[in-house]
């Protein structure tokens, strides 16, 4: 699965990030087993993350106590 | 500001973009030197009944991009209590008409199966991600709508 050991790394460290009140509805940037950092927005994250990573991947993911769903009207799949 | 106007089809508002690598990655792409992927041409349901665009894998592999985000998703086939992580991109998608060129800079797709090409034309779902920056006019009476962007216009 695409990202799995950036999303534990993130899931492992959520009540870390959330108990810092300036990172609530921030993003964070996630590369293997380290957060590297929070920024405002997701297109600043995503920048940092092609600075610092280049073409490697690396995951972007808000940071909230209750991350409210998408919905979308056709089927969606997991990248293979 | 670009006006896109059509007839609207069996298959609902659909329109032709291109989806390319986002406007960040490419300028990672160039300083590296590396090259930066052609945009795919893509023909995309407007659909104001989901939240976030998706396009086929094909599209995602034809740029060599990979996933950069997981969001929780409900789709026709999730269970409502059952919701689960889905992959996530970063792409730009831009839109012509005329001469005029309208480019959204970065938006995150999810990628769909969801279209059978034995019996329609759209291959892509433009969701409100992009939606909520334009002023969408569907006449039904008329069968024509009518799309408008102004690039100067950020998300809210």
């Amino acid at each position: 699965m695409a990202l799995e050991k950036e999303l534990e790394t993130f899931q492992r460290e959520l009540p870390n990030l959330l108990a810092n009140p300036d990172y609530h509805e921030k993003y964070a940037l996630v590369f293997g087993d380290k957060v590297e950092g929070v920024w405002p927005t997701r297109e600043e994250a995503l920048a940092a993350g092609y600075d610092l990573f280049n073409v490697k991947p690396f995951l972007v993911k808000l940071i909230t106590e209750h991350e409210k769903p998408r919905y979308v009207s056709r089927n969606v799949i997991k990248w293979q | 500001m670009a006006i896109i106007t059509s007839p609207i089809t069996d298959e609902g508002a659909v329109l032709t973009v291109l989806v390319g690598v986002s406007a960040n990655r490419q300028r990672m792409l160039e300083k590296m030197s590396f090259p930066v992927p052609v945009p795919v041409q893509v023909k995309a349901l407007l659909d104001t009944g989901s939240s976030d665009s998706a396009f086929q894998a094909s599209v995602f592999k034809a740029l060599q991009l990979t996933p950069i985000g997981k969001m929780y998703i409900s789709t026709p086939s999730t269970d409502p209590s059952a919701l689960h992580d889905a992959d996530t991109f970063d792409v730009s998608v831009t839109f012509r008409s005329g001469n005029q060129t309208i480019l959204i800079e970065s938006i995150q797709p999810f990628v769909t199966n969801g279209f059978d090409p034995t019996v329609e034309t759209a291959q892509a779902l433009i969701g409100r991600d992009i939606l909520n920056r334009c002023v969408f006019n569907y006449n039904g009476q008329t069968r024509q709508f009518a799309l408008v962007l102004n690039g100067s216009n950020p998300l809210p």
